[in-house]
């Protein structure tokens, strides 16, 4: 029993910020994510036999972390959804009001998206999936996945005129 | 090397998974139940055909014993209508999509336009 | 016997019309169309109508997302969308835009978004069908400098299934309530 939760541990560790970073930006809050990551651990356990490969692990862990961080946004308080609130959410957008923790510009950026083109940029740069693998990640239609992806660089190109000069310069 | 793919090196380099927060698998740990999980499986590749072996097989079988018109109408309703869910997707995709991008631009128009 | 052949063609006729009604054409000038696919560097053209709907439906799985979409779907009678990217601007003209625009004048059409923008971005619209005050259509026309997208559901559009399209949308409030208050006038 001692081996298998140092086992279970060592998962953890090794994965831990793959999904915690997958949960936190999709999310946007730290909070939140951490209880999602968590979630994902705990599924983990429950399915630990089920998993075949280092592979099969790690491509399990990104379905499951999309999944559980878009449910959560899904399920938080109406009120990005009613149409009274839609003028709260126009002053988030202006990202001087986000109430988020955020580390990076890009992971702000990121936030402007729609939570599926969220989850489609993360597993093309955050985890180097190529489309068809992540079509199967989110059993996802191909031409759904590089519409999505177009869509999202386009996006993210515009924010980063005005914001990004200076990380563009870097390269 | 051209813009596009300077912008994609950005997203690379920016996007490196970020460190889970401090105590995190302490913490999960805490949260697993008393009773242990099943054994850790080791890493068993050879185990990934034989499911695979076993459901062709199943699949030979029926084909054989129920005869091939019948299955084949099916298969070919089947396959017809994965593609027409995808593209139903597809469609509500870019609906929600362009609904999103025009409706941004009228966010950002309306900001400038009172700022 | 000749009556009865009379009455046959008329019975027919009255199918066929009733099968003509049902069957949306989309708004989309025809020639217009193969133009700008002619002259895109990349098009997705998509048309559903309610028959397709109606099967692609069947095979929409229990996730959250097919819920989602087959919930759309049991209330509309197709969708259409047309989505073209140019290698360069000016594959298409502002008569062009206008063209397809001047469908959506008639009584039952109403004018919910208009943006034409100073920095040659391009320009964008919406326009929503009303019937008895219940929104039944809507169309969006988002063009850019190298990019246009057209989108037209036909069908019972509830104001509130718009922010369930995907992801978050960010209306400034006179719009959002005036589309939520001319549907459920």
């Amino acid at each position: 029993m001692a081996g298998s939760t140092l086992e279970f541990r060592e998962i953890v560790e090794a994965h831990q910020a793959r999904v915690y970073s997958i949960a936190y930006r999709i999310l946007g809050d730290r909070g939140t994510a951490e209880e999602v990551a968590q979630d994902v651990f705990l599924e983990l356990y429950r399915a630990i036999s089920s998993i075949a490969s280092d592979e099969h692990l790690t491509a399990w862990l990104r379905r499951v972390a999309v999944h559980r961080a878009t449910d959560a946004l899904r399920r938080r308080p109406r009120a990005l959804y009613g149409a009274a609130e839609f003028a709260d959410w126009m002053a988030k957008l202006s990202h001087e009001a986000a109430s988020f923790a955020l580390a990076s510009e890009v992971e702000k950026l990121l936030l402007t998206l729609p939570p599926t083109q969220r989850a489609v940029v993360l597993l093309r740069y955050q985890e180097d999936l190529a489309p068809p693998e992540i079509a199967e990640v989110l059993a996802m239609p191909l031409a759904t996945v590089k519409s999505h992806l177009q869509r999202a660089l386009k996006s993210l190109r515009a924010g980063a005129q005005d914001r990004l000069k200076e990380y563009t310069r870097r390269g | 090397m051209d813009e596009h793919e300077e912008f994609e090196r950005l997203l690379h380099r920016e996007l490196q998974a970020r460190e889970a927060p401090a105590g995190f698998s302490a913490r999960v740990m805490a949260l697993l139940p008393q009773t242990p999980a099943a054994a850790i499986p080791q890493t068993a590749p050879q185990r990934f055909w034989l499911p695979a072996l076993r459901w062709t097989a199943a699949a030979l079988a029926l084909m054989g014993i129920a005869g091939g018109g019948y299955w084949e109408h099916q298969r070919m309703e089947r396959i017809a209508g994965e593609r027409a869910r995808g593209q139903v997707i597809l469609a509500l995709h870019i609906s929600a999509a362009t609904l999103h991008d025009v409706l941004h631009k009228v966010v950002k128009d309306t900001k400038g336009d009172t700022e | 016997m000749k009556r009865l052949s009379v009455l046959t063609v008329l019975v027919w006729c009255m199918v066929a019309l009733a099968a003509a009604a049902q069957s949306i054409t989309p708004p989309f000038p025809v020639s217009l169309e193969k133009e700008l696919a002619a002259r895109a560097s990349d098009y997705t053209e998509v048309s559903l109508d309610k028959k397709m709907l109606a099967f692609a439906g069947k095979f929409l799985s229990a996730d959250a997302d097919d819920v989602e979409a087959k919930q759309m779907l049991a209330t509309l009678n197709g969708i259409y969308v047309r989505e073209y990217k140019f290698d360069k601007p000016g594959q298409y003209t502002t008569v062009d835009l206008e063209h397809i625009r001047s469908q959506f004048n008639g009584s039952e059409w109403s004018p919910m978004v208009r943006e034409r923008s100073k920095k040659g971005e391009g320009d964008s619209d919406i326009y929503v069908r009303l019937v008895d005050g219940k929104m039944q259509g809507m169309f969006v026309q988002d063009a850019g400098p190298n990019d246009l997208s057209f989108v037209y559901i036909d069908g019972a559009l509830n104001p509130a299934e718009l922010s369930k399209l995907d992801g978050s949308f960010g209306i400034p409030k006179g719009v959002a309530k005036r589309a939520a208050k001319e549907g459920t006038k």
